[in-house]
């Protein structure tokens, strides 16, 4: 039993956290908009990484590791607000090879294409040939396929010739159409189960460093920052909210290599452990975007400085996979193994 | 990363599941001062006779030198097996003991730690004093050198257990207009020596056993200094990070199941209203998040148990467990009185009468003792987060 990651695992860490420092530094969101060239560019280098087949078979055109890798990745690309098109396009990707849609398969671990994920916002029905009802659909761009869950089913939609006009939204670096399913093609159809775990895990995972990474933001920040003569980390009415930050992540650290461990290895208990870690690192992400901004000061509400971002994502991750009142509801009646 | 026992830890896990569903006591412990050290001094022998005194205490000073996640498996077994936590032994087995192995002499070793794990002496800590409580620097008690004696003059405070302990680590000013750190030294004091009183403090509980001891020409031998005199400050810190990594261990994998407790309450509950009070959808889901909660606090304290097992020891992380213990505790015996209604305030002044409403109370010892709230910020702004000081 060991909740630190092995020396390969930490390669893995460090090797991401090198590629985001040149490519995704949160730097690059100082008064940014979002560019379609850029984010495709961004795409196919974490593709080419094998980020999006991580956890694939190798004979599938994966890696061969496991969803602790997909975890591990996703936390450090929270940290800096990385893409959430990834998220969607490791599930398709996975779906895709369960259902010998090869092409689409291809498509998606080499970065040509991404996958979208629809959330519902009024009863779906699934049928034969495909899913009616009004969802919002999240990463439209370049997206072949649309995951959707309905009940207990995971489908795969076909979006390649779909019409995905998107909305003005909140998280503009989060490209959303809004739209009735009717009309796109079923690919295939699973149990909902495996998809809306690996889902939840890497939403957590997302969401713990969101969490972190507000917490770096102002930790810096209060090193160099002053007023009154001194640096404002000295005063408690700024440090003693910063430490919080600190123990809130740590918690949600923790509680998420706990849940991924569960789901890799197919404990019973591994719904139970991913809705408590996503349910905790919703909440430590959106507390800690709300203190990056407030003890930044006015600068925290500017568009220049990207803490807005933190909390514009922490708010859209929101209800990916269950939101916080479902996993409530279901977390509270099961049981806690024994051992 | 791996959730998996070793197949020396499930027999590990076996032994001590046997062992205790045979030894735990039927009987609650009692709520008298006497009788509750009694109690505690009568745990502690079994545990040496059946040999599990001193699950993390190394081998070579009769400890079990257990790894981490063999002291996590100790610590859910006796949650299971609701055995007694370390009670009156708590600084004896966390603190003062672990001191002596870091610090003592041969002879102190061999005086002190065997009388501990066998249950015969209970410790208790005089450190903090009216005027030095989180800022344990400003310490004014004196200790004035005399022959082959230190004589101690002066007032500690919050010396929970001393009406019952034989020992007692004291931190004295023995250079006299010394300031902060600096001229301080730690002592062993037999607390049977003349000129000790002990005064006990009521508290809102109503049971309690924390007290004021005053030293009125106290001689100890120097013989009983650990480390050096003017050196006490240090030794007092050589095990604060071993405290903080272990005492709050059981309370970390505690929570989920006293989350537990309160579902089960809820179900049982039934409102003024006449219906369940788990319906209200607001108490359910603070149990949920709350649940959620405790099963963060058992994978912070697996990743705690994993520092301990691959660096020797716990890093400053333990005050962010601490932190959030006491605040999700908080959470928890809030949301109780409220499922409770006004049953909750039937309470004769012990925690048997009613043990939720004592755990309500018990909440703000959880925050304040050991390192405050406030404290355990600045611990992980200064040591964590690298801030500027604040002071």
């Amino acid at each position: 039993m060991d909740l630190i990651p092995s020396d390969d695992q930490q390669q893995i860490v460090d090797l991401a956290s090198a590629f985001i420092l040149n490519e995704l530094p949160l730097s690059r969101l100082y008064d940014a908009h979002y560019d379609e060239g850029l984010a495709r560019a961004q795409r196919q280098s974490m593709a080419e990484l094998g980020w999006i087949g991580i956890a694939l078979p190798e004979e599938g055109g994966g890696v061969g590791m496991s969803v602790l890798e997909e975890a591990l990745i996703l936390r450090e690309l929270g940290r800096v607000i990385g893409p959430t098109a990834i998220i969607p396009t490791i599930l398709g990707a996975k779906l895709a090879d369960q259902f010998g849609l090869h092409d689409l398969r291809g498509q998606l671990l080499s970065g040509e294409a991404a996958a979208a994920l629809a959330i519902a916002e009024e009863p779906l029905s699934a049928h034969a040939d495909g899913v009616t009802g009004v969802a919002r659909i999240y990463d439209v761009q370049d997206a072949a396929c649309v995951i959707v869950i309905v009940g207990e089913e995971a489908l795969l939609l076909d979006a390649s010739e779909a019409d995905m006009p998107t909305v003005p939204w909140l998280d503009t670096f989060t490209p959303v159409a809004h739209r009735d399913l009717a009309g796109l093609r079923l690919l295939g159809r699973a149990p909902a189960a495996t998809t809306v775990n690996n889902g939840m895990l890497l939403t957590a995972a997302m969401l713990t460093g969101l969490a972190e990474g507000a917490v770096a933001m102002i930790r810096d920040y209060a090193g160099i920052r002053e007023t009154f003569g001194r640096k404002i980390g000295a005063y408690q009415a700024v440090r003693h909210p910063i430490a919080e930050g600190a123990a809130r992540s740590d918690h949600a650290k923790s509680l998420l290599y706990v849940a991924a461990l569960c789901l890799h290895d197919g404990r019973d208990d591994a719904p139970l452990q991913l809705s408590a870690a996503k349910v905790i690192a919703h909440r430590a992400a959106s507390r800690n975007a709300d203190i990056n901004i407030q003890l930044h000061g006015g600068i925290g509400i500017t568009s220049d400085l990207p803490a807005h971002h933190f909390m514009k994502r922490a708010l859209m991750l929101g209800p990916w996979f269950g939101g916080r009142k479902v996993l409530l509801d279901t977390l509270l009646h099961e049981p806690l193994l024994t051992i | 990363m791996d959730l998996d026992y070793t197949p020396e830890d499930i027999e590990f896990r076996r032994a001590a599941r046997v062992w205790l569903a045979e030894n735990v006591p039927g009987e609650h412990r009692p709520a008298g001062v006497q009788a509750g050290a009694a109690f505690d001094k009568a745990w502690q022998k079994r545990l040496f006779d059946g040999g599990w005194a001193g699950v993390n205490w190394p081998k070579q000073y009769g400890g079990l030198g257990l790894s981490g996640v063999r002291t996590l498996i100790w610590w859910e077994e006796c949650e299971r097996a609701k055995a007694p936590g370390y009670e009156r032994f708590t600084i004896a087995l966390t603190h003062a003991g672990p001191t002596l192995i870091t610090r003592g002499t041969d002879e102190q070793k061999s005086l002190y730690l065997e009388r501990i794990l066998k249950g015969e002496t209970i410790w208790c800590q005089g450190f903090s004093e009216p005027g030095a409580g989180s800022d344990l620097a400003a310490i004014k008690t004196r200790g004035q050198i005399d022959g082959d004696y230190l004589v101690v003059n002066g007032q500690k405070t919050w010396t929970s257990g001393a009406a019952t302990a034989e020992f007692q680590e004291l931190l004295v000013r023995t250079e006299p207009g010394s300031e902060r750190h600096k001229g301080l030294t730690w002592i062993i004091c037999d607390m049977s020596t003349p000129g000790i009183t002990v005064q006990p403090i009521g508290t809102m509980m109503g049971e309690s056993d924390i007290n004021a001891t005053f030293y009125d020409n106290v001689r100890i031998p120097l013989k009983n200094v650990v480390g050096k005199i003017g050196g006490g400050w240090g030794v007092a810190m050589s095990t604060l990070a071993f405290e903080r990594g272990n005492t709050f261990l059981r309370d970390q994998i505690s929570m989920a199941g006293k989350v537990e407790r309160a579902i089960e309450l809820a179900r049982r509950t039934i409102t003024p209203e006449g219906k369940p009070a788990i319906a209200d959808l607001e108490v359910a889901r603070k149990l949920a998040e709350l649940k959620a909660d405790a099963l963060g606090l058992r994978a912070m304290a697996i990743t705690n148990v994993s520092n301990i097992d691959r660096t020797g020891q716990p890093g400053p992380e333990g005050s962010m467990v601490k932190l959030l213990v006491s605040q999700v505790n908080k959470q928890l015996v809030e949301l109780v009185a409220d499922i409770s209604g006004q049953p909750f305030l039937d309470y004769d002044g012990t925690k048997a009468s009613n043990e939720w409403t004592f755990d309500y109370m018990w909440a703000w010892v959880l925050s304040i003792a050991g390192g405050a709230t406030e404290i355990q910020k600045e611990i992980i702004a200064d040591r964590v987060l690298h801030l500027p000081r604040s002071r």
